[in-house]
């Protein structure tokens, strides 16, 4: 009797391990199913994310595209207008009269409005980026921003050959926003771009001797944090990201990375 | 080996996995005290009993702080407490004479209770696991093989030990060879089990 008891605790004992056993391997292979499916819904979300930001900036930069023309074709072309119509009701003017005085003055206003309407469209549409390509609207970019009391240099390669219209674009616009900040906001002297290809990863850094900032205050601003969020949000879309060397009371170093080995990323711009 | 490679670290690990490790120390402890009293030839059937009480509490708090609802919580304590009491009232049933030292038994059914109630707080945690995903790996979260450990250990023994605890007594030892020998194989599969727990717990703070 005892042996038969025996034998069937020892079923029982077989049977309650293979059921402990399946247990197991049903909770770990559920539970690695479900944490795949849940990392393929998280990729597919980040591949929604970044669709709609670079539709976004596509949108942006169109939008930009048909203000510059609009500023160029229709209120640069009126102030012209203008301004040669006024050259000829001057000319029938006394040379010493008040009004020819006054007209000379309205054409002062009119020069400088055309300038102005001149750099904003070049602002908002660099149309030396499109022509002669990152490398030079950079050049550009330094020429335009050195000052007698502001110097920056450029330090780039002879060629850079993974040039992509859409990735110049939001090359140039980080580095328009990032020299921009250094000048406005933290009042730097001397602001260095390196600009350099290194291992199949673009890498661009600006530094200033500028006052500095703390960023755990600026991006917590909303308005403050509004540039540098843009960046972040731009370089999100290639898979890039940017790292802040900053504190108050001393300068900034500001470092992008985009790796360039992913094509599809940066086609998303375009 | 286990409660020295436990320790490591321990402050910096979880309130759940501190309190199994000072199960491991308890056992281990315990586990000294039987190989002494052995060698000396002397009863340690008390402190094997109350073994069971000490294991299931250490166990059962690992597992309050564990469990993320409070219903949880509250069920776990009422286990704790309930299967104390339970112990209490089996341990005086099953030895009418307590000062009989050479004629006490094992306690009857608080094991077989013990048994089933670690194995529904891992069945309950399993379910957790399945439903909440709380770890994106689960062969690198500790816990998970703590509690392979321990549904094994207890699934194995269920039927086990209540038939080696009635009869093995110490006046009339029967002899349950391949019953034994399952009892160790679970006990190196668990402590196997364990072993993975404290690799991956030695950087873990969950």
């Amino acid at each position: 009797m005892l042996q038969t008891a025996n034998d069937g605790i020892l079923i029982a004992s077989i049977a309650m391990l293979l059921m402990a056993m399946f247990i197991i391997i049903f909770v770990a292979y559920y539970q690695q199913r479900h944490a795949q499916h849940q990392i393929t819904v998280k990729e597919m979300q980040e591949r929604h994310r970044q669709e709609l930001m670079a539709a976004m900036f596509r949108g942006q930069e169109a939008e930009r595209r048909r203000l510059a023309q609009d500023l160029h074709d229709d209120i640069g072309t009126m102030l012209s207008v203008a301004k040669m119509t006024l050259n000829q009701l001057e000319r029938h003017l006394d040379r010493f009269s008040p009004e020819r005085a006054q007209a000379q003055k309205t054409r002062t206003l009119l020069d400088d409005t055309l300038k102005n309407v001149r750099r904003i469209s070049r602002d908002l549409v660099p149309t030396t980026l499109e022509r002669f390509g990152l490398l030079a609207a950079l050049e550009e970019l330094v020429g335009n921003a050195n000052t007698e009391l502001v110097s920056v240099q450029l330090e780039r390669p002879e060629t850079f050959d993974f040039s992509n219209t859409a990735l110049d674009v939001m090359l140039y616009r980080i580095v328009q926003e990032l020299v921009n900040n250094a000048i406005r906001h933290a009042g730097a002297t001397h602001i260095i771009i390196r600009f350099f290809v290194h291992e199949n990863e673009l890498r661009l850094a600006v530094i200033d001797d500028g006052r500095g900032f703390d960023i755990d205050e600026v991006v917590q601003s909303k308005q403050r944090g509004l540039g540098l969020r843009n960046i972040e949000s731009r370089l999100s879309v290639v898979n890039g990201h940017v790292t802040f060397d900053v504190a108050p009371g001393r300068g900034s170093r500001i470092m992008v990375q985009i790796p360039l080995e992913n094509p599809k990323l940066v086609a998303l711009l375009t | 080996m286990l409660p020295f490679g436990f320790s490591w670290g321990i402050k910096k690990k979880s309130v759940a996995l501190r309190f199994f490790g000072v199960y491991l120390w308890w056992t281990f402890f315990r586990n000294v005290v039987d190989i002494w009293t052995s060698s000396e030839k002397s009863n340690n059937l008390l402190l094997f009993n109350f073994d069971l009480l000490v294991r299931f509490t250490l166990l059962g708090l690992m597992f309050y702080h564990t469990f993320q609802y409070p219903y949880e919580k509250r069920a776990v304590l009422v286990m704790i407490i309930g299967f104390a009491m339970l112990f209490g009232v089996d341990f005086v049933l099953s030895n009418p004479n307590l000062s009989d030292l050479h004629n006490h038994r094992l306690n009857r059914y608080s094991f077989v209770v013990e048994g089933v109630l670690m194995l529904l707080l891992v069945l309950r945690f399993f379910l957790y696991l399945v439903r909440e995903l709380p770890v994106a790996n689960l062969s690198h979260y500790p816990f998970f093989w703590i509690c392979c450990g321990l549904l094994i250990a207890h699934a194995g023994t269920i039927f086990l030990t209540p038939f080696l605890h009635y009869f093995n007594v110490w006046n009339n030892p029967y002899n349950f060879k391949t019953m034994v020998k399952i009892e160790h194989w679970v006990e190196i599969i668990r402590n196997a089990a364990f072993t993975i727990a404290m690799f991956f717990a030695r950087r873990s703070t969950n």
